[in-house]
């Protein structure tokens, strides 16, 4: 096939879905203003294509994405009165420094610093969340001691290490549960995982006797990798994340990389 | 048509026009809007080319950056605000694609309920309109032939050049060529009755 023979017309379609080469593109570009038939093809190929990401599968959006891209975008001190929904902030705002212990390492790309220092800061907020609400649960509990209530809609679980599965693994991890009035939340943050090849990811697991509840995937970057879900609360007894062959997973396949018990889950 | 307190310190109705003029003046209330109002399409969007949460998350950085520092850049003549967004969502996802090194060929991923949205309390008129439209859209593109779907996700989904396509799939050039045209023409004639609908604010 010849491509240097190839009519204008021809590249009409891949020019209204945007995937044609530059040269490709000057080329039609230069025919389309004489063309009356790619001209009027057009304007009905280009409604294709403005729909075409309207077919895209809904998934949710991650936690506490609005803030760091508007913080990204604006600044913190504009996201500071950003999304009252949402108690996520910016990493400057923690003044513990003995929090600072549990970030993500740094990564070298700079754009997946910024992704890495937000899924680092939802995290140290959740610690922290969980510090003040041990507080408040104290305050609640000596309460209990006057006036026997009980409290409800709170409960706090402690942060739990995740350590390797297996003696060659060298990856380490954090998971922390949090259960407020909206649900029960799971934080999970690895660091030094295994090299990821081809489609292979990262799947969580909440894992209680032969139940297991996918409590998402990720893709590690340098090693480092993060994750958010908001789940049902089952008693789970395990948390693992498990290095799968690709991210459509709805059991365990590939090997448990990092593991912890949970008491509370 | 939104309500956004803008610079002019009042409640004001405003279209995606407006709203790019008030981005162009550096309006962060009409910017957070903005992003209110297209936030969950283009991360949908940006997650079926790249199939990863983290980097769909980058890519609606990159989105939002451009839109506030090169909103003036936006021709409403020339294109609808949705279809200029979503044009430089694939850009940045394709790009990341290349960058990444691998490009996943499966046709889309399966819905994982773990990511599904579950809050049906905040659905609104224009969501519920959004979701039948790509309803629609869904069913069209698995109307076309096996041959022309992979294509169609090889070349719109992924970044792949025709050339690399034929290459790929071992199929001559003008094999490529015919079954774009071929599922452009049955999604056009599927599709028609939305005309330039999509994501409309005008």
């Amino acid at each position: 096939m010849n491509d240097n023979q190839e009519r204008p017309c021809e590249l009409l379609e891949l020019y209204a879905l945007h995937s044609l080469s530059i040269e490709e593109n000057d080329r039609f570009e230069a025919h389309f203003p004489a063309c009356e038939r790619c001209q009027k093809l057009f304007i009905e190929y280009s409604a294709v294509t403005g729909l075409l990401p309207l077919a895209s599968e809904e998934v949710a959006l991650p936690a506490g994405m609005k803030q760091r891209v508007l913080a990204r975008v604006l600044g913190r001190e504009r996201t500071q009165q950003a999304s009252p929904q949402t108690s996520i902030e910016t990493i400057e705002d923690l003044p513990e420094p003995a929090l600072l212990e549990t970030t993500v390492p740094i990564p070298r790309s700079r754009s997946w610093r910024y992704v890495s220092l937000g899924l680092a800061a939802a995290v140290l907020v959740l610690v922290a969340y969980t510090w003040q609400l041990r507080g408040d649960v104290d305050r609640l509990q000596q309460q209990i001691a006057v006036n026997t209530e009980s409290r409800q809609g709170l409960k706090v679980n402690e942060a739990v290490s995740l350590t390797p599965a297996a003696k060659d693994i060298v990856a380490k991890g954090l998971a922390t549960i949090v259960i407020d009035s909206r649900g029960t939340h799971l934080v999970v943050q690895a660091e030094s995982l295994p090299e990821l090849n081809g489609s292979e990811a990262f799947q969580v697991w909440l894992i209680k006797g032969k139940t297991n509840y996918n409590a998402g995937t990720f893709v590690s970057r340098d090693g480092n990798g993060a994750l958010y879900d908001t789940f049902e609360p089952q008693d789970y007894d395990t948390v693992a994340i498990t290095l799968e062959p690709d991210a459509k997973g709805e059991t365990p396949r590939g090997q448990i990389v990092l593991t912890a018990p949970i008491k509370n889950g | 048509m939104n309500l956004v307190k803008g610079a002019f310190g009042l409640n004001v109705t405003i279209d995606d026009r407006q709203f790019m003029q008030l981005i162009i003046q550096k309006d962060a209330a009409a910017f957070e809007e903005l992003y209110d109002r297209y936030d969950k399409w283009v991360y949908h969007f940006a997650f079926r080319i790249v199939k990863d949460s983290v980097a769909a998350e980058e890519i609606m950085q990159e989105l939002f950056l451009r839109i506030w520092h090169q909103a003036e850049h936006f021709d409403h003549n020339q294109d609808k605000l949705s279809t200029w967004m979503f044009m430089i969502t694939r850009n940045i996802a394709i790009d990341h694609l290349r960058s990444r090194g691998s490009r996943i060929l499966e046709p889309s991923v399966e819905s994982d309920p773990a990511y599904l949205i579950q809050d049906e309390s905040s659905l609104t008129e224009e969501i519920l309109e959004m979701r039948a439209i790509g309803e629609q859209v869904r069913v069209a593109l698995q109307e076309l032939s096996v041959d022309q779907q992979q294509v169609m996700e090889m070349i719109y989904y992924q970044g792949f050049t025709q050339h690399e396509v034929a290459e790929i799939v071992s199929i001559p050039l003008v094999t490529v060529k015919s079954r774009v045209r071929l599922a452009m023409k049955q999604l056009q004639q599927r599709l028609s009755h939305w005309g330039r609908r999509g994501l409309a604010h005008e």
